[in-house]
């Protein structure tokens, strides 16, 4: 599924977009242990945390996408942090589960 | 909707508690107090946060049942805890995405 | 406190309540239970919390005696809005120091909420935040500063300072390739020293599926140092004919019992490390699984050193 195709099922609003990709995997996480540990490489991130640890993890692992929920304050460092870790990333305002829910209904796996 | 359906469908590990439980909606996230301010009552919350706490947090939020995803497992504190509490402890070797997923669908589905 | 405050008065007599107050105030809403503000507080570690409604109008506050009373008297499942305390005693936008002072010494409260002129809840003051904007007025050394020395001075590990622990050969650290200070004072910056060391690799041509791997047991070994030591510490990274060396030490606290800590789901990290996003209990596992070979030294009082070796070769299994 393309980015743009998720950002406009869960309405997000596309604080960064690096590139149009297609998204194979994701998950939801808030530990960032938990994402070095079991995120392979391409996996997408929804979770609710929007400190610059975030970014910082995202970029170790090769998350290609961050989803920010909840409508969690995103900093404009944050958002610069993203664009120079080539990291696209989404703000919406649905909760982890729905958004989880939404993108599984439609075929996304993890 | 019943807990049992859920966990029939699932195939989920019971390790403690009661499946007669009613079911209205879910959540899923790692962090406490992210919860304790977004999560409602009659909820079932997918997590992998295995910390004693999350015993306290589902007691205060009237949270009825805790998956703990990614094969994680509960230590002895928190299973005395939530027997304690009548708070319903299950497990899953799925990711919280996709367990997220499949209750949102029975959910809107029922 | 207040003869404190008294002798050092021209230094901060104009100090106003918004150069110290906290911002980020953890707030309940009337309809709430009084488990609910208590489990609240335990988890934040706080003593009370003021009750606002939907517009941030201040309402009431909850203290900890609220929650003892409840306990005793058995209605703490009972509304905050029954039981908080109406009409608390707020401090004002613009108010100094020594009116400040005067309120705690006045009403022996642990905390003032502070509102602006339409009664919106804007900040909290503590002892603390006043103790706090004090200290760093003065440009006091830090606490911390003073406990570093102290373990320094007392011969850090002397045998295994300059020696590999994998390996058992020398070690010179200020040669290492790569040298990276961890700033524990800030847990924000977790993760800037794996980036930088992620990015040395890729530059110097280290493929890049072992790059990650030591970026990913880097970044663990560093959030450590930063959560757990209550000291700096130091990344080493040294390149070697068919193997990558990383080696973090700090100067803390150590590690009691390293058989525990590298248990999976172990972990001795507060709730509000947890609210990070930290302390899931992974860090030392996490070490494990992504280096080839991996060794701990620690002692209470005196420090951790991990060290880390990093294959270079295709089948090195991971």
């Amino acid at each position: 599924m393309k980015i743009s195709e998720i950002s406009a099922l869960i309405s997000a609003e596309e604080l960064v977009l690096i590139e149009d990709m297609e998204i194979e995997k994701i998950e939801a996480s808030d530990m960032m242990s938990d994402v070095l540990a079991y995120f392979e490489e391409g996996t997408a991130l929804i979770t609710s945390l929007s400190s610059p640890q975030v970014v910082r993890t995202a970029s170790i692992v090769g998350i290609p996408l961050v989803i920010i929920v909840k409508n969690k304050p995103v900093s404009e460092e944050l958002v610069k942090m993203a664009r120079e870790n080539r990291i696209s990333l989404l703000k919406t305002s649905l909760s982890t589960f729905e958004t989880c829910g939404i993108l599984y209904c439609k075929g996304l796996k993890s | 909707m019943k807990l049992g359906r859920i966990v029939e469908e699932l195939k989920l590990k019971v390790i403690t508690g009661s499946l007669d439980v009613e079911i209205k909606r879910g959540c899923c996230g790692d962090l406490l107090s992210e919860i304790m301010r977004s999560c409602e009552k009659d909820s079932i919350w997918v997590t992998i946060q295995s910390h004693v706490n999350i015993v306290a947090v589902a007691v205060v939020v009237g949270i009825r049942a805790i998956v703990l995803c990614n094969g994680h497992e509960y230590s002895e504190d928190t299973l005395k805890k939530a027997d304690e509490e009548g708070i319903t402890l299950l497990a899953s070797d799925l990711t919280p995405f996709e367990v997220s997923g499949r209750i949102y669908m029975m959910l809107k589905e029922s | 406190m207040k003869r404190l405050i008294e002798r050092i008065q021209d230094l901060f007599k104009d100090i106003k309540v918004e150069e110290l107050m906290n911002r980020n105030v953890i707030t309940i809403t009337p309809d709430k239970s009084l488990l609910h503000a208590k489990e609240l507080m335990r988890l934040k570690r706080i003593s009370g919390i003021p009750v606002v409604v939907d517009n941030g109008k201040l309402v009431g506050i909850v203290s900890i005696e609220d929650i003892i009373k409840a306990l005793e008297n058995g209605y703490i499942k009972d509304k905050i809005e029954k039981r908080m305390t109406k009409d608390p005693v707020v401090l004002k936008l613009g108010e100094t120091l020594e009116k400040i002072v005067d309120k705690f010494e006045k009403y022996g409260f642990g905390r003032f909420p502070v509102v602006d002129e339409d009664f919106n809840l804007v900040g909290i003051v503590t002892k603390h935040d006043i103790l706090r904007a004090l200290l760093e007025k003065l440009a006091t050394i830090h606490l911390h500063d003073m406990r570093k020395k102290e373990i320094l001075e007392s011969e850090v590990l002397p045998d295994i300072a300059d020696r590999s622990l994998l390996t058992g050969e020398h070690l010179n650290k200020t040669k290492a390739d790569f040298i990276f200070k961890i700033d524990y004072n800030d847990i924000t910056l977790i993760g800037v020293g794996a980036a930088k060391l992620k990015k040395f690799l890729l530059d110097r041509g280290i493929p890049q599926d072992i790059v990650r791997r030591i970026s990913i047991a880097t970044y663990e070994a560093e959030a450590n140092v930063v959560l757990h030591s209550e000291s700096d510490g130091y990344i080493y990274c040294f390149l070697k004919d068919g193997s990558i060396v990383v080696r973090v030490e700090d100067f803390g606290k150590g590690i009691e019992n390293i058989e525990i800590a590298m248990k999976e789901g172990y972990s001795t990290a507060p709730d509000e490390i947890r609210d990070l996003g930290f302390g899931a209990g992974m860090g030392l596992p996490n070490m494990k699984r992504f280096s080839d070979k991996m060794m701990i030294i620690s002692e209470k009082g005196k420090g951790t050193i991990v060290e880390m070796n990093f294959f270079l070769k295709e089948e090195s299994g991971k």
